[in-house]
Order: structure tokens, then C-alpha cells, then sequence
């Protein structure tokens, strides 16, 4: 049995949706709080926000362990420089830093992708 | 700053009454309105019509611009165009595009949420949540779906005496909070947002309250602070690529 889930959606906004609720029924499934959840979603929206055209965008979800791994992409060339600029206001730098534990950009399958880390036990007195 | 093109186009419609300025105006910024538009148009409404109502807004920030405040157009019509928007939501009520029964778990769900959060002392499962509600997970899954599409609608009410009552609900402002508000106000994008929204921004992302925090700290549902914070991010990433339409269209 895989430990993956992979949707694959038009990267519209229309379909942005979609990805939430699926991100929705594994929390439920995995017993993830309702703020992990939602942080989630926050950080997978921001991502999919890069996109809004006629190709293909996927999310990938695959569980470890004590954490939950996403995958967002592909994101054409430069889509996502904002994630390695010295950022001081509210871009999608800082948004991921704080609803996620990593994050990291990754050169694969002809394009970027943005894989996030978010730790399913939640830490006392922690943000996220 | 105010454009230089904008500012020439301004003038000749405020100063001297020149309607074909206006014309110009509202020609030149549609797509910004088209940009807003998109964003509301999956909840059963057509593009084409959100982007009239939109316009209207547009119209409105055009003829109420004041020169002398030294805000880019974008900036000041974003929240009269996406008000607009939201108003037309508003008035024609939302049990139009969602089900009663989600509706009304979606209400029950906002009160149990933070039941469950304080007697629980931390933010409760799905399973939790359901169980409290007497619904399938499914359901408040799609309930709490639900109630993004009805954010625009329940949380655009504004007035100064809930915005002021909210600020003072926060409470003496500490230095930390000075430091940090300063790059807020400098931050792209929040010159949309109003007061609240700017707060609860602020509260989340550059203090790192969690959403249950920030919901006692302001006095408001765990949810409502949810919405909110979903909608001012999307709010400014629609200010900053209406920014970056407008320039690469000069």
C-alpha cells in the first residue's frame, strides 16, 4: 500500500478548492488538529495562488513518521524566487515559515517544486 | 507614489471636469477589476457580471480619490472594487449558494470550535470536532468549506465603532508590537487591508500567536480568525499583482 497521495488538478483557481479538501479528509484521517490543518491549507493555498493557468499542478502528501510531507508543483522558472530573497513583509517566505516547519525549493521533472515538512505531533507552546 | 500617467488623468477629470480622463481611468484599471472578479466568480456567479459590479467600485475610487494622499490608484480602488464585489455577495445572501443544513452546521461549528479549544486546552481533531457537532467528518469537513464562501459575505461588514471596539480589545500597545507594525505598514499589499485585518496579520505572522491565541486576544471566533487570515492573504496578493499588471502595462 503506498504511503503517498498524489491529486493532480487544473492549476485554475477554480480547482484550488479541491486541494483543501483533500487536505481536509487526511488531517481527519491522520487526526491532525483543526490549526494544523488550517495551517496547511494556508501554506498549499499560497503555493497554488503561483499558479493560475491551463497546465496541470500537483500536490503530493506523503506521511512519515511524526510528520506530513507536501509537495507543490511544477512552478515555471523564477515562480518561486521570492522563497530564497531577503524577505521583510508578508510574502509567501514568511507565511511558510511560520505555518510550516520547512520548507525547501527543489529542481525536478522540468520544473520547481516546493516540498513543506509539517510536524503532525504538535509541540507545546509552539506557533504553528 | 501616485503614477505620474495617473496622476496627468486625475487632475484633468477632478480639476477640469473632463469626462474622456475618466473613460481613460476606468479603461486602464478593468483589468485590475477583472483580477478581483476571477477570485469570486466559482461561487455561481459569471465572470462578466462580477466585473460590471466590480467596475462600479472602480468608478466609485476614481471619483473619490483625493490627489493629495499620495496612494497609488491600485492601492485605494482595491478595497472599493473587492467591497463592491462582496456588497453584491451580501445583499443577494449566501443560502442561495449553500445548503441550509451547511450553513447551520457551519454556525454550530464556529461555537463548538472553541468550546472543544478551551476545554480541550489545544485545537481539537476533525473527529473531535464531528463527534461534538453529532455530524460525519465528511460533513464538517464540507461545512467548514463552506464557510470560506461565506467569509467574503459575514466578515466585510464594516464599520468604524467594530473596528475601534476590536483595536481596544487588544489592549495598551507593547514596543515589540511598535517595531513590528512598522514593517507591517511597509509590507506590500497591506495598505488594503483595514484595521483588523492588519492586526490579525500582524498577530500571526510577525508576533507567531496561534490562531486560538489571537482569538482570545481579539475577542472573535477561532474561525472568524481563520477567515480572516485566508482572505487579507489572498486581499494582498491580489494588491500585489494588480500592482505588477499596472506596471507592466506602463
Amino acid at each position: 500500500m503506498t504511503d503517498e497521495i498524489r491529486l493532480v488538478i487544473p492549476a485554475e483557481q477554480d480547482f484550488h478548492p479541491v486541494a483543501r479538501l483533500v487536505l481536509g479528509g487526511v488531517a481527519s484521517r491522520l487526526a491532525l488538529s483543526v490549526e494544523l490543518l488550517e495551517d496547511l491549507q494556508v501554506a498549499v493555498e499560497a503555493l497554488l495562488a503561483l499558479r493560475n493557468d491551463e497546465d496541470d499542478v500537483t500536490v503530493s502528501l506523503r506521511l512519515e513518521a511524526h510528520a506530513l510531507h507536501v509537495s507543490v508543483g511544477p512552478f515555471p522558472a523564477g515562480a518561486t524566487a521570492e522563497l530564497d530573497a531577503e524577505e521583510t513583509g508578508l510574502g509567501l517566505q514568511r507565511v511558510l515559515e511560520t505555518v510550516c516547519d520547512t520548507f525547501e525549493t527543489d529542481e525536478r521533472d522540468g520544473g520547481t517544486w516546493v516540498d513543506l515538512t509539517k510536524l503532525t505531533v504538535e509541540r507545546a507552546g509552539a506557533a504553528g | 507614489m501616485i503614477r505620474a500617467e495617473d496622476e496627468i488623468l486625475l487632475r484633468r477629470y477632478h480639476e477640469e471636469g473632463d469626462l474622456q480622463a475618466r473613460e481613460q481611468l476606468i479603461e486602464r484599471y478593468l483589468p485590475l477589476v477583472r483580477l478581483h472578479a476571477r477570485r469570486y466568480a466559482y461561487r455561481g456567479e459569471q465572470l462578466e457580471d462580477l466585473v460590471q459590479i466590480g467596475a462600479i467600485g472602480l468608478i466609485k475610487a476614481i471619483d473619490r480619490f483625493d490627489l493629495e494622499r499620495g496612494v497609488e490608484l491600485t492601492t485605494y480602488a482595491t478595497p472599493t472594487i473587492v467591497g463592491e464585489i462582496k456588497r453584491h455577495f451580501r445583499d443577494k445572501g449566501w443560502a442561495i449558494r449553500v445548503p441550509r443544513p451547511l450553513q447551520e452546521l457551519n454556525v454550530q461549528l464556529t461555537r463548538v470550535l472553541d468550546e472543544l479549544t478551551g476545554r480541550l486546552g489545544r485545537s481539537p481533531t476533525i473527529a473531535e470536532l464531528a463527534e461534538a457537532a453529532g455530524a460525519d467528518e465528511e460533513l464538517v469537513l464540507e461545512a467548514l468549506e463552506s464557510g470560506y464562501a461565506y467569509a467574503p459575505l459575514s466578515l466585510s461588514a464594516r464599520n468604524g465603532d467594530d473596528e475601534f471596539e476590536l483595536l481596544e480589545s487588544i489592549g495598551v500597545e507593547e514596543h515589540a508590537y511598535e517595531v513590528s507594525e512598522d514593517r507591517v505598514v511597509l509590507a506590500p499589499g497591506f495598505e488594503a487591508l483595514d484595521a483588523r485585518e492588519r492586526t490579525i496579520l500582524r498577530l500571526r505572522f510577525f508576533e507567531g500567536l496561534t490562531q486560538t491565541q489571537i482569538a482570545q486576544r481579539v475577542g472573535i471566533s477561532q474561525m472568524h480568525v481563520s477567515r480572516l487570515i485566508r482572505r487579507s492573504l489572498e486581499t494582498i496578493r491580489a494588491t500585489i499583482a494588480g500592482d505588477a499588471e499596472a506596471r507592466a502595462r506602463r
